[in-house]
């Protein structure tokens, strides 16, 4: 059995060291590039949101490679990645591939499914080993985020943010490869040194911007076309408002840190929207009122071509924005998307967030 | 002096208006509906609305325009679910709260929300206060509501349809009520069909227990309660002996219809005992060319029925 999934983001690194430590024979899905997506684009439906598309090609890419299990996760609505695996399922068997797929339903879907898959997993490992499994991926997981926060930062105040990211990036390469937890926590305090090395400039006041949107394209890089990267390099202090780990916190665990949270966002939200609508669209909502009342420059939401939630946010925003005169853009993105539009607009909103506050500090506008 | 309440003509008005218009008569308020869907409707609605939206949402908006001046009230509910575990696409959750930021100068909009995965009292709550606008009397309110629910009953007997082996064509549409029995929307393509002498066969003709039996196929529970109707129709519909085709309407834009549309075709796709079409309305469908789609896929049938 070789056991594939699809990515997300770094999500990647965490689930394959979880699975590697549980005992499962894992093949990661080739990285993301344009063959993925047109493959997506190909065999899913025309109106589906860009990370099913995204999915199949991972999977058709894994099924290639040699991959026979798929572990996918699931829902009970009202987004629609709640029947994805539904959908995806009958998109593969269509193309006669041979494979099964392994569905991770919520709790609250039913027992009767939660025991497959507790049967599932423990025919292949033991509690012991999903501890010290669950232990080091987590760990990864934070640790990722930590480093995502700290260069998110950093790129701003770099005089060559290009290097920060080469930084990074060989951070992730080292929390992919390694296991061991205090050497994981090494590498995140390497990487900060190496940065803080780095000649910075640290008379600059950068623009903060944040970003909002559905969880799929914010921590997808390939989709949002390296959003947090391309604001950094422009200058800009950049806080995105969804992680990872954060999700986990609050999905899996729901710890009462979360649910506080939660309950914050959800009264920040409450003037524009009453009412949670899936997804990510009432935290899109309270999220931008947060940086508003925080004094950031300006927010940026990220939502994939169709995707219900963040279209009520969408509806919103403007209204919102204008209440607060906080800038926001909206990035619509799917297959169609080009790089030199999205850079183009880019560079015209932090143009537009920088005249802005000239003009508030009263300073020459030239 | 009664209290003039505005129904936009929309989305949740074709599954729930025997209800809405009974339990307002009840309480002696007066009802104003916006009008039939028309082009100056749509136009206003896609206009106001994000890109983004699909299309009935963004007719939605221009019924509210339409309505905007004419009333003191309008009744725009947030349904988020009307059966339990189940809930309504975002969009409609999100509704109320997205017309509220696109349009200025509304009267005040009664926007009760109506979840079924509450418990009992909050659901009561929300019902009486639908009533609290027009009256203080909690037993007027119940009367009302009781005899809503009932007149949505009987409505929902009359359109259940059981002979049909004695037509000779028989064809199912299938898709959101808010756009098979919007004319305008969609191209009156249940009329069209009929005047080809075609028996037509809507979701809303089968009973709650053809729907299930249909729904009980799917290998996982589907959670938005609408769809459900629509595939489990289809699902019941393909092992009817007597059902000759089956056309799909979905709406640009309209998310679930994406994902449950492509269920519905795949199944179509591999059986050949099936006649099929998909079709996606939009505010740009032009009508000689359904007009056209329509014809030949009679055609076809009939075309079989006599080679048979």
């Amino acid at each position: 059995m070789k056991v594939t999934f699809p990515h997300m983001g770094n999500l990647n690194i965490s689930v394959k060291s979880f699975f590697k430590n549980l005992g499962l024979d894992v093949l990661e899905p080739p990285p993301i590039t344009k063959r993925t997506l047109d493959l997506g684009v190909k065999y899913a439906p025309e109106f589906a949101c860009l990370p099913l598309k995204i999915n199949i090609g991972n999977y058709i890419e894994a099924l290639e490679a040699g991959a026979d299990t798929i572990i996918m996760g699931g829902g009970i609505g009202p987004c629609r990645f709640g029947y994805y695996a539904e959908v995806q399922k009958e998109i593969l068997n269509d193309l006669n591939y041979d494979y099964q797929m392994l569905v991770l339903e919520p709790f609250q879907s039913g027992w009767k499914h939660f025991l497959k898959q507790l049967k599932f997993l423990f025919k292949h490992t033991s509690w012991w080993k999903l501890r010290s499994a669950w232990r080091v991926a987590w760990r990864k997981c934070q640790l990722i985020d930590e480093a995502t926060k700290y260069v998110n930062q950093m790129r701003a105040y770099a005089v060559q943010p290009k290097r920060v990211t080469e930084i990074y990036d060989d951070c992730l390469e080292e929390l992919a490869a390694n296991d061991d937890i205090e050497e994981l926590e090494s590498s995140l305090k390497q990487m900060k040194n190496k940065i803080l090395d780095l000649e910075l400039d640290r008379d600059r006041e950068p623009l903060r911007v944040g970003i909002v949107g559905e969880i799929y394209v914010v921590l997808e890089s390939f989709t949002n076309l390296n959003v947090e990267k391309k604001l950094g390099e422009l200058g800009v202090i950049v806080d995105r408002s969804i992680y990872l780990s954060d999700w986990i916190s609050e999905h899996i665990f729901n710890t009462a840190q979360s649910q506080a949270e939660h309950k914050r966002l959800e009264k920040l939200a409450e003037p524009y929207l009453e009412h949670f609508v899936g997804g990510h669209g009432l935290e899109s909502i309270g999220r931008v009122v947060d940086y508003a009342e925080q004094g950031y420059d300006g927010a940026v939401q990220l939502a994939p071509f169709t995707c219900m939630p963040e279209i009520v946010a969408q509806s919103i925003l403007p209204e919102l924005s204008k209440d607060y005169g906080l800038p926001v853009l909206s990035l619509i993105l799917d297959e169609h998307t080009g790089e030199a539009g999205v850079i183009t607009r880019l560079e015209a909103f932090v143009d537009l967030l920088s005249r802005k506050r000239n003009e508030e500090k009263g300073e020459q506008v030239v | 002096m009664s209290a003039k309440v505005g129904i936009p003509k929309s989305l949740l008005y074709f599954y729930y208006y025997p209800a809405w218009r009974k339990f307002f008569e009840e309480l002696e308020v007066e009802i104003v509906e916006s009008q039939t869907t028309n082009k100056s409707i749509v136009d206003q609605g896609v206009k106001l609305a994000v890109d983004e939206a699909c299309f009935p949402v963004k007719v939605c908006y221009g019924h509210l325009m339409e309505l905007r001046e004419k009333v003191d009230y309008i009744f725009l509910p947030r349904v988020v679910s009307v059966t339990k575990k189940e809930y309504l696409c975002p969009k409609l959750m999100g509704l109320p709260d997205m017309i509220k930021n696109n349009i200025a100068d509304l009267p005040p909009l009664i926007t009760p929300t109506i979840n079924h995965n509450q418990s009992w009292p909050a659901q009561l709550k929300a019902n009486l206060e639908i009533g609290y606008y027009f009256t203080d009397s909690k037993l007027e309110i119940l009367k009302a509501h009781w005899q809503a629910a009932q007149a949505l009953k009987k409505h929902r007997q009359q359109l259940l349809k059981s002979n049909l082996a004695n037509n000779e064509v028989n064809i199912a549409v299938l898709g959101h009520s808010y756009l098979l029995y919007d004319d305008y929307m969609s191209l009156g393509i249940i009329e069209k069909l009929e005047e080809l002498g075609v028996e037509v066969v809507t979701p809303e003709n089968l009973s709650e227990s053809q729907i299930e039996q249909g729904a009980s196929k799917l290998t996982k529970d589907l959670f938005w309660t609408f769809n459900k109707k629509i595939i489990g129709a289809a699902y019941y519909l393909f092992n009817r002996a007597e059902i000759d085709g089956i056309i799909q309407l979905a709406a640009f834009g309209c998310g679930p219809d994406a994902l449950i549309g492509e269920l519905i075709e795949r199944q179509a796709k591999r059986r050949s005992d099936v006649h099929f079409m998909t079709l996606n309305l939009d505010e740009h469908t032009g009508e000689a060319g359904l007009e056209t789609r329509i014809e030949a896929f009679v055609d076809m049938i009939k075309w079989e029925a006599k080679r048979a």
